[in-house]
């Protein structure tokens, strides 16, 4: 067990055994963000704020990137200032840990001047000698950073690993969401483009007295030829559209003799 | 009566077969919606599934519509399949189907299509076992994730078909009776409902030329 001191400003030390206090809640409320319509900003903006508090750190900062797009979220300015600073010097903990998916824990930033030359100095001149980066990982990619200012406890660094685990996860899920709305919307626009083409093959077939594979023959020069697509251009033909030199008018619906019944 | 399923679209079940064997039957059905819910494909694992989705095609109502238009599960047996569908229980029947389970495909935006089993084994219908309906859901989600991947997608599609020959049917319809395609189709389900005969085999004498829609 740990000690717990006791007194005013006592500091209330992460408990090994029982847990961090309102961790399970946070799981909850983070993985509870897949249900409605949040990014990762807000996922992350959530983790850096709560984290100090439950964590027993200083500050937190966090990054989540994606491409050419970062987030950066920050519990107090410091961390967040910090952050961004490494973000554009490019390098210090936070950036290798991205890079190299190692986390960092405790680094004493006073003798990481040769390491991280322009970072190091600037994050002791804000009041910050030790620091812990800790990736965004879900499974093999890796998605941004966490970082703790000040020295963080063992049970901390794994809590906050967790956390970070599932704020990855949570992001490359908003991600996959995101890409299969667009493939089912494209599938969608597909077999409708299908379903266009077909009808519009019945009505050039009898509009023109050709077989069927004449008929998409025909709508396919057409369509080179007045270099229109021939999604819109079947789409025109099924609305009974009248299109010049295809179907140069609508022909009369007077009833013919059947083939046969 | 004949009910023909449309050709060309049973001889390559593989994954609804391999679905329908999951759930102790060999008939399963998949279909894709568009956002209005509008038929866009369809899959089914033999003649038997096929033919239970035409009809819902046909008729207008059925488990896939209801699943999909905001009901989730259905779970349907015996005299329910009558009092739920006032004609498709009936029809189905008809074929030897006495019971049917539907799941919708889900994604972000509502559901974009619906898996249907048909048959099932009784489990399915005992109230202690929900994990029964769970499976489906399961299996489902799997197939919406396999439909959106692309590397999977054009295999998968494969297996079934967008009716070609019924909308091909209705341009034609269309233009002999002067309406547009949507009234057409109409027309054709009319025609397979009225005479007992499945869609697939009314579009396919549509296009031979055997048979017109405007002549009484």
């Amino acid at each position: 067990m740990w000690h717990l001191p006791s007194g005013r400003n006592r500091r209330k030390v992460v408990d090994v055994e029982n847990g961090v206090p309102g961790l399970a809640e946070l799981f909850a409320e983070l993985t509870g963000t897949l249900l409605g319509d949040v990014g990762p900003t807000e996922v992350l903006a959530l983790l850096t704020s709560r984290c100090p508090a439950m964590l027993r750190v200083d500050s937190v900062g966090g990054v989540v990137i994606d491409g050419s797009q970062m987030v950066i979220t920050g519990s107090h300015d410091t961390a967040k200032s910090l952050m961004l600073y490494e973000m554009q010097v490019g390098h210090g903990p936070s950036w290798d840990c991205f890079s190299t998916g190692q986390a960092l824990v405790n680094i004493d930033l006073t003798a990481a001047a040769d390491r991280w030359p322009v970072y190091a100095p600037r994050a002791i001149e804000a009041g910050i000698t030790t620091s812990t980066a800790l990736p965004l990982r879900a499974r093999a990619e890796l998605v941004g950073a966490l970082y703790f200012c000040g020295t963080s406890e063992f049970a901390a660094v794994r809590a906050g690993q967790a956390l970070a685990d599932t704020v990855a996860a949570i992001v490359v899920t908003q991600r996959a969401l995101a890409r299969s709305e667009r493939t089912a919307s494209q599938l969608q626009a597909a077999l409708t483009s299908r379903v266009v083409i077909e009808q519009a093959k019945g009505i050039i077939c009898e509009h023109r007295q050709v077989p069927i594979d004449e008929a998409f023959r025909l709508l396919r020069s057409h369509a080179r030829d007045t270099r229109r697509s021939i999604h819109e251009l079947a789409r025109d033909v099924a609305d009974g559209q009248v299109i010049p030199g295809l179907l140069p008018k609508r022909k009369s619906a007077a009833p013919r003799r059947a083939g046969q019944r | 009566m004949s009910r023909e399923p449309d050709k060309g679209t049973l001889q390559r079940p593989g994954m609804l077969a391999a679905v329908a064997g999951l759930f102790g039957t060999d008939a399963a059905a998949l279909t894709l919606l568009d956002a209005d819910h509008t038929e866009l494909w369809v899959a089914a694992s033999n003649p038997t599934a096929r033919l239970a989705q035409d009809l819902e095609y046909t008729l207008g109502e059925g488990p896939a519509r209801d699943s999909t238009a905001g009901d989730g599960a259905i779970l349907e047996r015996g005299p329910g399949l009558h009092t739920r569908w006032r004609r498709y229980g009936p029809a189905v029947r008809q074929i030897g189907i006495e019971a049917v389970a539907a799941v919708p495909l889900p994604w972000s935006a509502g559901y974009f299509g619906a898996l249907t089993v048909f048959d099932p084994a009784c489990t399915f219908f005992d109230p202690a076992n929900a994990p029964a309906m769970g499976s489906l859901r399961a299996v489902a989600r799997d197939l919406t994730i396999a439909v959106l991947n692309a590397n999977a997608q054009p295999a998968l599609l494969a297996q079934g078909d967008h009716r070609a020959q019924v909308h091909q049917a209705a341009g034609i319809v269309s233009v002999q009776c002067g309406c547009g395609v949507a009234e057409a189709l109409l027309l054709l389900k009319a025609y397979s409902y009225a005479h007992g005969e499945g869609i697939g085999s009314v579009a396919a004498r549509v296009l031979r030329h055997e048979l017109r829609l405007d002549v009484p």
